[in-house]
């Protein structure tokens, strides 16, 4: 019989603000937010990872584990800025896979860039 | 469905509370109290007036309470002293109890079984405001959490209402309902219980004084 692995949750988030922010100050605050809220122990339990973020229509998405989801909601929802300039982050759907989660929002997966 | 109630935004301005109630109507709510006016309408969410009452003694709250009682929806008390917390809970034009968002004031002022005994069975709720829970310092929010976790577990206890709102004086502090309902995670509360606290809870305090503003009108 096959064993699945870890359940996931996908969050895709949206992120209003006057300023435009760049992927890796999403992920570090992200991070830090659940750091801070929950400790080491709750941010190995959320296990969260930025999938993707686009910088023009700052949007995301995010995983976390299945069971976990509100602590992350409760990290997102914490974040007042983003790198000094004030932000808020709205989460707009979930789902369990992010095949799904893009079939609804109708994000298109990014293309890989090919290096010439 | 659920008709979710941000009980509490403290804009600084009335074009800015027109600002936030079209946010809130964005974010999933139906009503939305603010402590200023709107200078317009949105038809698709109802703006309830309230006041936040600040009375450094019990008989300015008297005072207070008389002149706002008939002119507002939603009335709240910031206990900065037990006496006119004290007069808050007996009052029965008080509809919610506020207690400092500094966590030294709070040291002094926070909702005691004495106090819980006045409030148990008035319906008169008790606020959270999630705004306190966006502190940036992580010593000061876990007072913050503390305090409040040590207030809720006495409401509780008397089977105080509690109500969950965002607090939210600008239009970024604002939450979707469920972002408020994980906030309320910090505290320890399940979400289903959350849930009530920005849905029923608010709209019991609504309808019970719409019916009354009803009444009086001649």
């Amino acid at each position: 019989m096959p064993v699945r692995g870890v359940r996931r949750r996908y969050l895709l988030f949206n992120v209003i603000g006057e300023h435009s922010t760049v992927e890796k100050a999403i992920w570090e605050t992200i991070r830090d937010s659940v750091l801070t809220l929950y400790g080491s122990k709750g941010l190995s339990l959320v296990d969260p990872n930025l999938i993707e973020y686009n910088e023009e229509t700052r949007n995301g998405i995010i995983r976390c584990t299945h069971d976990t989801e509100r602590f992350l909601r409760a990290s997102l929802a914490s974040i007042m800025n983003v790198s000094g300039s004030p932000v808020a982050f709205k989460v707009q759907r979930t789902s369990g896979t992010i095949k799904a989660l893009r079939k609804k929002t109708g994000i298109e997966k990014p293309k890989k860039e090919v290096d010439k | 469905m659920r008709h979710y109630v941000d009980l509490h935004i403290r804009p600084s301005s009335s074009e800015q509370a027109l600002e936030m109630v079209n946010l809130a109507h964005r974010l999933g709510y139906t009503n939305v109290a603010s402590t200023k006016s709107p200078t317009g309408t949105n038809d698709k969410i109802t703006a309830v007036t309230r006041v936040d009452i600040e009375a450094r003694r019990g008989k300015e709250l008297v005072d207070d309470l008389k002149r706002y009682r008939r002119r507002v929806e939603v009335i709240a008390v910031r206990c900065y002293s037990k006496e006119v917390a004290r007069q808050a809970a007996k009052d029965d034009r008080v509809d919610i109890l506020l207690f400092p968002d500094d966590p030294a004031q709070r040291k002094h002022n926070w909702l005691d079984h004495h106090e819980a005994e006045l409030v148990e069975g008035t319906g008169r709720a008790y606020e959270v405001n999630a705004s306190d829970l966006l502190a940036t310092s992580p010593t000061y929010l876990a007072k913050v959490i503390t305090q409040l976790k040590r207030d809720l577990v006495v409401a509780m206890r008397h089977d105080i209402p509690i109500v969950l709102s965002s607090g939210a004086m600008t239009p970024l502090a604002m939450r979707e309902p469920r972002a408020l309902t994980a906030l309320a995670s910090l505290l320890d509360i399940e979400e289903e219980y959350a849930v009530d606290m920005i849905s029923k809870v608010p709209d019991v305090i609504l309808e019970r004084n719409r019916s009354k503003l009803r009444e009086e009108e001649p």
